[in-house]
């Protein structure tokens, strides 16, 4: 069996970041293992402009960027692997894998960087009732449908989920000659960016229905309609408000789901609310060797945070292989999560070697929308860190550079173990 | 009010979408002047310049970036574009059927001009993926 120092599984912009990263940092066996016939990920049937305002100062399409990255691969000397789909990663770092050209084969990995990215919720985890026709996609594979293929799924749609996937294939039916009928939401507001909203509902007359949601799906081979209604705060539908729709194609974007099976395999510990592997600041899960970056990890908003994490699991996979992660006698301390926060990655910090510690950007989900607000990090009841915020809400990631020193420039003392992250209404003068 | 009374200030609120933050921009046009004369217009909200701009060209007309798809000839895969200018939001559906009918040729490398001045407006259609085959 061929043994290689690294192996990343996926060729999104997650893998090509950590590749080029790895490689940068001079290692000279690195496999990149993608299942589809090109690298990129999702970006190539992202074609909507919006990527790279932070990495390149430059408003590109998600194929744009993909391209950036792809050809940045080129000058390194990392094997890809196309076509090729990832069977099993075992405890010890055996990928077993299968592609059309090389077969069934395995690869012995002294580290892995877990860049799968994630998928879509469906129907059925929604458990939306009704006959079950044809013409129900989700969201993503509707785009990959036009976008890729050329196919249209129908000619009027319902769209469930005013997320952004929702909202930019509102505006691609529209414009490809289908109908759409409304976006629906079950919550109260809107979950995508309001840019979104404007340039892909307003612009075009579409309804945003918040508060609603599918009931019943009806049509026997082929959908013809669906019964729409409001729901009160628990989601509970509120009586004598059903609507029937009709219509011949209803597209879900009800919710991402990091796609994590095989870290799993490999006996990494998940966290429930991110959906992802537990990481530290070095982004290495909790199997030594095995680290994660970009959607696999946590649901990012931006490609360019995708990118940063994943240059950030291939430095330290590439350390990792030269001996240089030295984390033995490191002490773990458990971020913990405290008012209106939903979920938080890293979830542990590694507290060593303080001189050298690097500031760790931490990606922080609220629960619930709130106005003025102020993000809060306290050790041990002192605040080390915060952070004031007009707004906040379940949609838009909360980024915050934190520094292991507290204020006054000492380290944070090797007895400190209890970092809570809040969001605490902030007092207005 | 009468019919002596002058018009009213009037402001309109615009959603920038230049970037993902999405800043509120308020448009303030005193009373009497006429919209297009940007002079008298006042503009806040923004968080940077491009936000004034935009919010000056949705007043007079509203222009978005176009990205879509063409055909290609030999290959099953379809092809993404872009317009390489903001295009009139009004003529986008316009815009989109003229492409219909476009079948781009192999080899196709990003950046490529797909169709020059589409619509006599000053604006090209480019190709946004590399393809060899």
């Amino acid at each position: 069996m061929e043994e290689v120092e690294l192996v990343i599984v996926g060729g999104g912009p997650g893998g090509l970041a950590a590749a080029r990263a790895a490689y940068a940092e001079g290692l000279t066996s690195v496999v990149v293992l993608e299942r589809n016939p090109e690298l990129g990920g999702i970006l190539p049937q992202c074609i909507h402009n919006g990527f790279g305002l932070q990495e390149f100062k430059e408003d590109l399409t998600g194929p744009e960027y993909a391209q950036r990255h792809i050809e940045m691969l080129k000058s390194t000397c990392v094997d890809v692997h196309l076509d090729t789909m990832v069977l099993g990663l075992s405890e010890d770092k055996v990928i077993s894998a299968v592609s059309p050209g090389r077969g069934l084969y395995q690869l012995k990995a002294r580290s892995i960087v877990l860049a799968m990215g994630c998928r879509e919720r469906t129907r059925g985890a929604i458990g939306i009732p009704g006959s079950r026709p044809a013409g129900v996609f989700s969201a993503g594979t509707a785009q990959r449908l036009i976008n890729i293929h050329g196919f249209m799924p129908g000619k009027r749609a319902v769209i469930l989920g005013s997320g952004d996937v929702g909202l930019i294939m509102a505006r691609r039916m529209v414009l490809e000659g289908a109908e759409v009928l409304a976006v629906l939401e079950i919550r109260p507001y809107l979950t995508g960016l309001m840019r979104n909203k404007v340039q892909c509902l307003d612009d075009f007359g579409i309804p945003l229905r918040l508060r609603t949601t599918i009931t019943r799906i009806h049509g026997r081979n082929r959908v013809e309609a669906v019964t729409i209604a409001e729901v009160d705060d628990d989601w509970n539908v509120v009586p004598g408000t059903e609507e029937r729709l009709e219509c011949d194609t209803i597209l879900m974007s009800v919710g991402l789901i990091p796609e994590n099976e095989l870290s799993q395999d490999a006996g990494v510990e998940l966290d429930q609310r991110t959906g992802g592997p537990v990481v530290d600041q070095y982004l290495q899960t909790s199997v030594p060797g095995v680290f994660a970056c970009g959607n696999v990890l946590l649901v990012n908003d931006l490609v360019d945070d995708v990118s940063k994490q994943g240059a950030l699991a291939g430095v330290n996979a590439a350390r990792y292989v030269q001996g240089k992660l030295k984390l033995d006698d490191a002490r773990c301390i458990e971020i913990e999560r405290g008012r209106n926060v939903h979920s938080i990655g890293p979830q542990r910090l590694l507290l060593g070697d303080h001189e050298r510690e690097e500031p760790v950007e931490l990606f922080i989900r609220c629960k619930e929308p709130e106005t003025d607000v102020e993000l809060r990090i306290a050790m041990n009841d002192n605040i080390i860190g915060k952070k004031q915020f007009d707004w906040v809400g379940p949609g838009e990631m909360i980024k915050y550079k934190l520094n292991l020193r507290s204020d006054q420039g000492e380290p944070i003392r090797k007895s400190d173990d209890n970092l809570v992250v809040e969001i605490i209404e902030r007092e207005v003068d | 009010m009468g019919p002596d009374t002058p018009p009213l200030e009037t402001t309109f609120q615009y959603v920038c979408v230049h970037c993902p933050k999405g800043c509120v921009v308020s448009v303030r046009i005193p009373e009497g002047a006429d919209r297009s004369d940007i002079g008298q217009v006042t503009i806040s909200g923004h968080k940077c310049k491009h936000g004034v701009e935009y919010a000056k060209q949705e007043l007079v007309e509203p222009k978005r970036v176009l990205t879509t798809t063409v055909r290609v000839e030999g290959s099953d895969r379809m092809l993404p574009v872009r317009s390489s200018e903001p295009l009139p939001r009004e003529r986008l559906l316009e815009v989109m059927r003229e492409l219909d009918e476009v079948k781009v040729h192999l080899p196709i490398k990003s950046g490529q001009v797909v169709f020059k001045k589409i619509l006599e407006l000053d604006a090209d259609i480019i190709a946004t993926w590399s393809m060899e085959t």
